[in-house]
């Protein structure tokens, strides 16, 4: 057990080594930042002395060398544009991508999984049908028009709801929806299988004989069972709703991580788009590795490969 | 210029208390860096520039006024700059203006961290210094348009408080002696700012606003509708039409600019010789576009077709006799033949994402005269640096935006600059002949005597649309807001229903 | 079993008609796709006031005719979308084939290459690629491809290893069958359920990621129109004049909707267990 989680570890800091590289080369290859912070006027003399201070004057593999250096030590450089640590910068905008993440989290668990088990008990009636219409919308149309939409409807035409920002709990309303609505045909799909592979065991079946109720049935040991693949699917769902709310966090001007790495690619900022895209690939293999833990505690075989 | 100053404190005094009861909203797209100190601001310098005044003021194109410094003079040579500074000011934190402060914000060690500034950089500023409450600045060689281009856009920052402080600390809480002072900034969120009641200038109307980083237009938009915002920033363009749908105004603010065509192969002085070196073939390619259509139905008439670069049609000192070149296909197509391209022209065109409707608009015209333009987007950057780095080989057509406020930009046809957009021997003698008239009505006569003709007879580049920088969207919380700072917003005159 | 037994028609409907939209655009559309007409922008569709037979579904900011973009837009967002998948297909299970049967440093290689792709934040490193190379139908093609096969590779490797264990991969290695043969005869065929599936699933995906790059400004670049392209062009006047996005939204959403739902189909009917979790 433990040599396998010391290879999955391994595996996965070489996997972030390639990820360092792969960011590394594909900025550098966008050029450079100057042409946004430097004054239009200026002569290309000051150009080549901006490139110097910034470092970009050396050669691309002394350039890697020394930002991997200073990334062992949690040092990502500074922002080119905020002036600032780029690790700073990001761990300042992720509580606000992660308070959005869990809630569109919850919302996706709140809809896909009573959707998900009662279209398996119900397969081919008219609930499954319309109820997995419904889950499978917000999957099937792009993100940015479900959220203008939304907007249009509850802030611009019933006033109910603020239309973009940061601050109480409204706020979040329209954007959780948005992104959680996305991410609940993946969960959904999940839980139905789950629950129609578990509810064909004898067990549920044997529980049926005995004459329990069926909600009892249902909810007590047929979802019990099929819970596991749900809670690794949780895991791996986390990871797409950080990733995946770039346009969510456009729309709605919500100031997470996901808007301030698109800014930092338009504008250059390495720094920023490195420490951005590597943090990520560690939140990835993080997220990974626990599942890869939880997997060899349920199922003993996987301990012993 | 002083007196009508005064006189206006004097009326705002004896009217009415202005009604500081409004707080209003301001969504815009972007903060840039999100920090205070001048050093590091590329982009919130509109917001910045209300907290601290600077000596003197940009308030159209060619119109300075006077703001901490109640006015100016120059030396003959133009090496020597006093700026008796206003008496009885007080920054947001309670000290008074002194010379000390006007000296530490130009201190050369800040200037030459500033980004921009180029021209007041690497030792041009000899010395800066008190004689009584006049500020002397000397120069190492003349700067024409320092007022225009540097001091109007440099706030003057309290010594003592950043000594103080820090700039960490002046990052947390920016003082200046602006209209407005700041009260607090949740990054990535909102910026608030309250009217600083011991203005010296006009008196701020309104008590409170906040900007609110908003980056899509169309979200932006729906905050107007729902009066969340009261004031939107907009891009020249589609969001303008959105705006009067909905019975809001739209107001034009900012620097003259244009949307131009230049040419790849015409950046580099020693060139090889290629067809856009004929000037009936720049011609003809606005000639065969109806700009006047385009402007009014795309651009809602917040633009016109523009005439020739550096100095834009409604500058004080524009000539008439130099007007847009007319909506013309056929003579566009006999420019074209006579040119040597009777059966039309082919090229590659490269225009920036955030231009897509003006550059589907040209082609298509284009396509009409038997110009056939295939179209390349790039992201903004990459065409900044395609252009000023000069990374493409080959003599693409390149859609870029520039200004077009006189003497300043006649950066453009300087060879030696990155943002030349025109290279050649006549120019850069004619860009030298420029500079060194350091006199400002002189300079104006030699932009109307000497740049429009040679301009007009060179076509250097081909001019398509001229505009404002940007378009605000008014809410019904505003009663009116149309006199600005070209520096900053203005927020001053902003006046509240 | 009755080969069709629970097909969702309507779907399938759904997909025909915007392939055959697709296919005969030239014939159904009205105009030219990016026949530009200042004069007459944001004509609403012919049943609200306003509205003429000449733009059945109105016109967009430019004046263009909605229907027309529609029908050529389905073209190229379709294709796009087939194109991205047959690729991600073909890439994806040579991979996952070649990983599962050859194991060794071949598997560990390719695997690890599997993990760095599912590694990184797939938008935001399109977004630095075109910013890059430059955003061109071909580039996002690329790009959405490169991006993709990893998680095919490695559902059709775990059913690889577990194929090669089955007595009959044993019985043809005995029997002098070649590596090449075994997997194109024994493995492949296998395998193929799970594919389908995933590439079913697949399309709707890809339309989606085009239409999120282009609303980063960065999608396949005009006059060419796709969908998600018209969408979010559209989204600036989405207040005002709501079917110039409209449109195009409803046409994504119905066929990645057919898709989605098409796609749980043919996993019920096929069940390829390891597509369960």
């Amino acid at each position: 057990m433990t040599r396998y989680l010391l290879a999955r570890l391994l595996q996965g800091l070489m996997t972030l080594l390639a990820v360092s590289v792969v960011v590394f080369v594909l900025s550098r290859l966008s050029g450079d930042p100057l042409t946004l912070i430097m004054d239009p006027m200026s002569t290309k003399a000051d150009l080549a002395r901006e490139l110097a201070r910034l470092g970009l004057d050396r050669s691309y593999p002394a350039q890697y060398a020394i930002f991997l250096g200073n990334a062992l030590h949690g040092d990502f450089g500074q922002s080119i544009f905020f002036k600032r640590s780029a690790f700073e910068v990001f761990l300042e905008k992720l509580p606000a991508t992660l308070e959005l993440g869990g809630t569109a989290m919850a919302v996706s668990m709140l809809i896909a999984i009573p959707v998900g088990v009662l279209s398996a008990v119900h397969k081919g009636g008219w609930f499954d049908r319309i109820a997995r219409l419904v889950a499978l919308t917000g999957q099937s149309a792009p993100v940015f028009w479900i959220g203008l939409v939304l907007i249009l409807l509850f802030s611009v035409t019933l006033g109910w709801l603020p239309t973009a920002g940061r601050g109480s709990w409204r706020n979040l309303v329209l954007p959780a929806i948005t992104l959680g609505w996305y991410g609940n045909a993946f969960l959904m799909r999940i839980t139905r299988s789950a629950m129609l592979d578990v509810l064909g065991t004898d067990y549920v079946k044997l529980a049926r004989l005995e004459g329990l109720p069926e909600r009892r049935v249902i909810w007590k040991h047929a979802f019990k069972n099929a819970a596991t693949s749900i809670v690794t699917t949780l895991g791996l769902m986390s990871i797409s709703l950080v990733t995946g709310a770039v346009v969510t966090e456009t729309v709605f001007a919500w100031p997470g991580v996901g808007r301030l790495t698109v800014d930092a690619i338009f504008q250059r900022d390495f720094p920023v788009v490195q420490a951005a895209v590597i943090l990520i690939a560690v939140m990835v293999v993080v997220v990974n590795l626990a599942v890869d833990v939880v997997y060899a505690w349920i199922d003993p075989r996987v301990r012993f490969q | 210029m002083r007196r009508t100053l005064m006189t206006g404190i004097t009326l705002a005094a004896l009217a009415a208390p202005p009604a500081l009861a409004q707080s209003l909203t301001f969504a815009i797209n972007n903060l840039g860096a999100e920090t205070w100190w001048p050093q590091d601001i590329s982009q919130n310098k509109y917001i910045s520039s209300n907290i601290g005044d600077p000596l003197i003021r940009l308030a159209a194109p060619y119109s300075l006024e006077p703001a901490l410094a109640t006015g100016w003079s120059m030396s003959d040579d133009g090496l020597s700059y006093s700026f008796p500074l206003r008496a009885g000011v007080t920054f947001h934190d309670g000290s008074p203006l002194t010379p000390d402060d006007v000296m530490f914000s130009f201190a050369p060690a800040h200037v030459e961290k500033v980004v921009g500034f180029s021209a007041i950089k690497g030792g041009n500023i000899l010395g800066i210094e008190a004689q009584g409450n006049t500020v002397v600045m000397r120069l190492k060689t003349p700067v024409p348009a320092l007022m225009d281009n540097y001091i109007s856009r440099a706030s003057i920052w309290p010594k003592a408080y950043v000594e103080r402080v820090g700039i960490e600390g002046f990052n947390k809480q920016p003082v200046g002696a602006g209209p407005f002072r700041f009260v607090e900034h949740v990054k990535g969120q909102h910026v608030k700012l309250a009217a600083w009641e011991h203005y010296y200038g006009d008196q701020p109307q309104v008590k409170e606003i906040t900007f609110r980083i908003i980056p899509e237009a169309a979200t932006r938009i729906a905050m107007l509708r729902t009066g969340e915002a009261d004031i939107t920033y907009n891009e020249v363009g589609a969001s303008t039409g959105e705006l009067k749908k909905y019975a809001m105004r739209g107001q034009p603010y900012g620097q003259p600019a244009q949307a131009a065509l230049i040419f790849n192969s015409l950046l580099n002085p020693d060139r090889t010789p290629g067809r856009f070196d004929d000037i009936r073939v720049r011609q003809a390619l606005i000639l065969a576009v109806d700009r006047k259509v385009i402007a009014d139905a795309v651009y809602f008439g917040a633009a016109s077709p523009a005439a020739l670069p550096v100095v834009g049609t409604r500058m004080p000192f524009y000539d008439a006799k130099f007007a847009p070149l007319p909506y013309d296909a056929t003579r566009a197509k006999k420019l074209l033949a006579d040119a040597g391209y009777p059966q039309g022209l082919q090229f590659d065109f490269v225009a920036a994402t955030s231009n897509k409707d003006l550059a589907v608009l040209l082609v298509s015209f284009w396509q009409r005269a038997g110009i056939k333009a295939n179209l390349t987007l790039l992201d903004p950057v990459s065409l900044s640096r395609a252009w000023w780095q000069r990374t493409l080989q080959g003599d693409q057509v390149m859609l870029v935006g520039g200004l077009a406020n006189g003497m300043a930009s006649a950066v453009y046809i300087n060879s030696k600059s990155q943002v030349a957009m025109y290279a050649s021997p006549a120019t850069d003698a004619l860009f030298a002949q420029g500079m060194a008239i350091i006199d400002p009505a002189k300079q104006t006569a030699w932009l109307h005597d000497t740049l429009l003709p040679a301009m007009n007879e060179l076509y250097p580049i081909a001019p398509v649309l001229e505009y404002q920088e940007g378009v605000l969207g008014l809410g019904p919380k505003v009663k009116s807001w149309d006199r600005f700072d070209l520096h900053s917003f203005g927020l001053q005159w902003l006046v509240p229903k | 079993m009755k080969p069709f037994a629970g097909m969702p028609w309507g779907s399938a409907l759904i997909l025909l008609a915007a392939l055959a939209g697709a296919l005969f655009a030239p014939w159904l559309a009205p105009y030219d796709p990016d026949q530009v007409d200042v004069l007459h922008r944001f004509t609403p569709p012919f049943w609200l006031e306003g509205g003429t037979m000449e733009h059945l579904l109105g016109s967009d900011d430019l004046g263009r005719d909605i229907l027309s973009r529609l029908l050529f837009g389905g073209r190229v967002s379709m294709l796009v979308a087939l194109v991205c998948v047959a690729s991600d297909a073909v890439l994806g299970t040579l991979v996952g084939m070649l990983a599962g049967y050859l194991g060794g440093w071949v598997d560990a290689a390719l695997m690890r290459l599997a993990d760095v792709m599912l590694a990184l934040p797939y938008l935001l490193i399109a977004l630095v690629v075109v910013s890059v190379l430059g955003a061109s139908l071909v580039n996002v093609v690329v790009i959405i491809v490169a991006l993709r096969w990893a998680g095919l590779a490695r559902i059709v490797r775990g059913e690889t290893l577990g194929i090669k264990q089955r007595d009959y991969v044993a019985l043809a290695r005995v029997g002098g069958v070649g590596r090449a043969g075994i997997l194109l005869r024994h493995v492949l065929p296998n395998v193929l359920n799970s594919v389908i599936v995933v590439s079913t699933l697949g399309v709707g995906t890809v339309i989606l990621f085009e239409s999120a790059l282009s609303f980063l400004g960065v999608g396949v670049p005009p006059p060419t129109a796709t969908w998600g392209g018209m969408v979010a062009d559209g989204r600036g006047s989405i207040g005002s004049a709501w079917w110039v996005s409209l449109f195009p939204g409803l046409a994504i959403t119905a066929v990645c909707l057919a898709c989605n739902l098409l796609g749980d189909w043919l996993r019920e009917i096929f069940d390829p267990r390891s597509l369960r979790a």
